[in-house]
């Protein structure tokens, strides 16, 4: 009987997981892991993987609206956990609301420290956006890695990454943005920061501000990706003018339902669960696979290396 | 300088977002208005003649005597380099109360002048006559609930800092890195960002929600 169930999930599984691998990609085999909620002894077979564990290649985790310390986040980050010993990521990012109510010294360790402490002890970095939930101050906590700094940037092979502060998009970080990606020769370039500039939430919907002040930047210097939280699920929206714009802000809160029905917007969208991401930049490829509280992969795909569009003369 | 040669402007009007603008105001006329205002309180420094100018040069020195006695109080207490969540906090403290202490005497509008604060209700005021309701209300709907800030005071720890639209952001006279403009029940505050405290405010500036 059990075999039969892992069987029909793996089926349900694979059936889910969108069509966006390039044709003849080759993928990697069956990787089993435990199932929490099901049953603790129970191992089920997880959907063939999609990330193609390069050598060389970028891995990291996107993790949003994280720091509540509640028992959601603690599971979460234990999948996280799991999930590392298949696909050695070796940094993390957080999309904001990093730290939820209090920010004393032990809602650090509550909130940050302890649900990611086995993450934090492999090795493994983690580099935060401020949300609308988090102190400013924050960007001096010397495990965020901001540096001092409410928006920054940092590298990590062929991609640059340009975080953002999006509770406070004041013109000075505009143009900042501007000066950065004008002057990166990075291959990939992606952007994270805590608002998206395209959701189908209910609570909160798009930001249609900060869409109208720099989204022309990430269309004009070739920024391919954007990764966002403050909507408590994960959207994976269509490409908007070329660029792939998610949100993981369900780490550790959940807004049950709250993604619209049928909304044009939505490619994939989870809203049942918490979930985090695993991410691989190898070449001009984009893989992800998105991990649910309970360890099903909800989505996955891999996305294509946007080029920088040449500026006609 | 006109309008159509500043930088920042000439972004915000250009032609794929032009035709995003009426989404959130409803008319391309208002766009010339909103910029005309942007360039009038955005970019004090183009103008340094007339009334307008004078008010915010007064509010700028104003803004930077206030960073230059927290700059003062800061060295007392070392520097400030990332660290763990006790030292950040134990800092953050002390000088939150150096802070209160050297302005115990502060009173409402000590930083912000008066012709200042009206430019700040024109420009609110302004905004949101332009938004479409959904707009306002996602623009309203985290702003803490409370009764009116005091000076000194801390932001509420359990609040959410509400988020300035950033396009009304790019018409409120500008501040120097880390002062913030701040929603607060139906006032601006502005926070100092280090500390979490008030550092001044305008009352009854938000439209109901």
């Amino acid at each position: 009987m059990s075999r039969f169930l892992a069987a029909s999930l793996a089926v349900v599984l694979l059936s889910s997981a969108p069509a966006l691998l390039p044709a003849g990609l080759k993928t990697r085999g069956d990787i089993t892991f435990r199932q929490a909620r099901a049953s603790a002894a129970t191992t089920i077979k997880a959907p063939t993987s999609v990330l193609p564990l390069a050598r060389d290649s970028v891995k990291f985790a996107v993790i949003g609206d994280t720091g509540t310390g509640g028992r959601a986040q603690y599971e979460v980050a234990r999948r996280m956990v799991e999930a590392r010993s298949r696909f050695p990521f070796e940094f993390a990012i957080m999309l904001g609301d990093n730290m939820y109510g209090g920010e004393n010294p032990s809602d650090f360790v509550d909130k940050f420290e302890r649900p990611y402490k086995p993450l934090l002890d492999a090795g493994v970095k983690f580099y935060a956006a401020l949300g609308n939930h988090d102190e400013p101050a924050q960007r001096f906590y010397k495990p965020f890695n901001m540096d001092g700094k409410r928006y920054y940037t940092f590298s990590k092979g062929d991609v640059e990454f340009y975080v953002l502060d999006s509770t406070y998009m004041s013109p000075a970080q505009v143009e900042w943005l501007k000066k950065e990606l004008a002057g990166s020769k990075a291959k990939w370039k992606i952007s994270y920061m805590h608002h998206p500039i395209y959701s189908s939430g209910e609570r909160h919907g798009s930001e249609v501000d900060l869409r109208v002040l720099i989204e022309p930047l990430f269309i004009e210097h070739g920024v391919g990706v954007v990764f966002a939280g403050h909507e408590h699920f994960y959207e994976r929206v269509k490409p908007q003018n070329g660029i792939h714009y998610i949100t993981e802000g369900g780490s550790a809160r959940l807004r049950r339902g709250n993604i619209r029905g049928h909304s044009a917007l939505t490619a994939k969208g989870f809203d049942t669960d918490n979930s985090f991401m695993v991410v691989e930049i190898a070449g001009d490829q984009m893989f992800f696979e998105t991990i649910s509280r309970t360890g099903q992969t909800v989505d996955s795909g891999a996305i294509a290396r946007r080029e920088t569009p040449r500026v006609s003369p | 300088m006109a309008f159509e040669q500043n930088p920042f402007i000439r972004r915000c009007y250009s032609k794929e977002l032009a035709d995003l603008w009426p989404d959130l105001f409803g008319g391309r006329t208002m766009i010339y208005l909103v910029l005309a205002l942007a360039m009038s309180v955005a970019v004090p420094q183009e103008k340094p003649a007339g009334p307008t100018a004078e008010a915010l040069h007064d509010f700028a020195q104003r803004l930077n005597g206030y960073l230059g006695l927290r700059d003062d109080l800061g060295r007392k207490l070392g520097p400030l380099a990332p660290t763990d969540a006790g030292q950040l906090r134990a800092r953050q403290q002390a000088l939150a109360a150096a802070l209160r202490n050297a302005r115990k005497n502060a009173k409402p509008g000590d930083l912000i002048p008066s012709p200042v604060q009206q430019l700040i209700r024109q420009a609110i005021r302004a905004d949101f006559t332009r938004r479409n309701p959904a707009d306002k209300r996602a623009a309203l709907e985290e702003v803490p609930e409370g009764p009116l800030p005091r000076i000194n005071a801390t932001y509420p720890e359990q609040a959410a800092q509400a988020t300035v639209p950033p396009l009304l952001l790019a018409t409120l006279p500008s501040l120097p890195d880390n002062l913030q403009y701040r929603f607060f029940s139906r006032h601006v505050v502005i926070l100092d960002g280090d500390v979490e405290i008030v550092i001044d405010y305008v009352r009854n500036t938000l439209p109901p929600y």
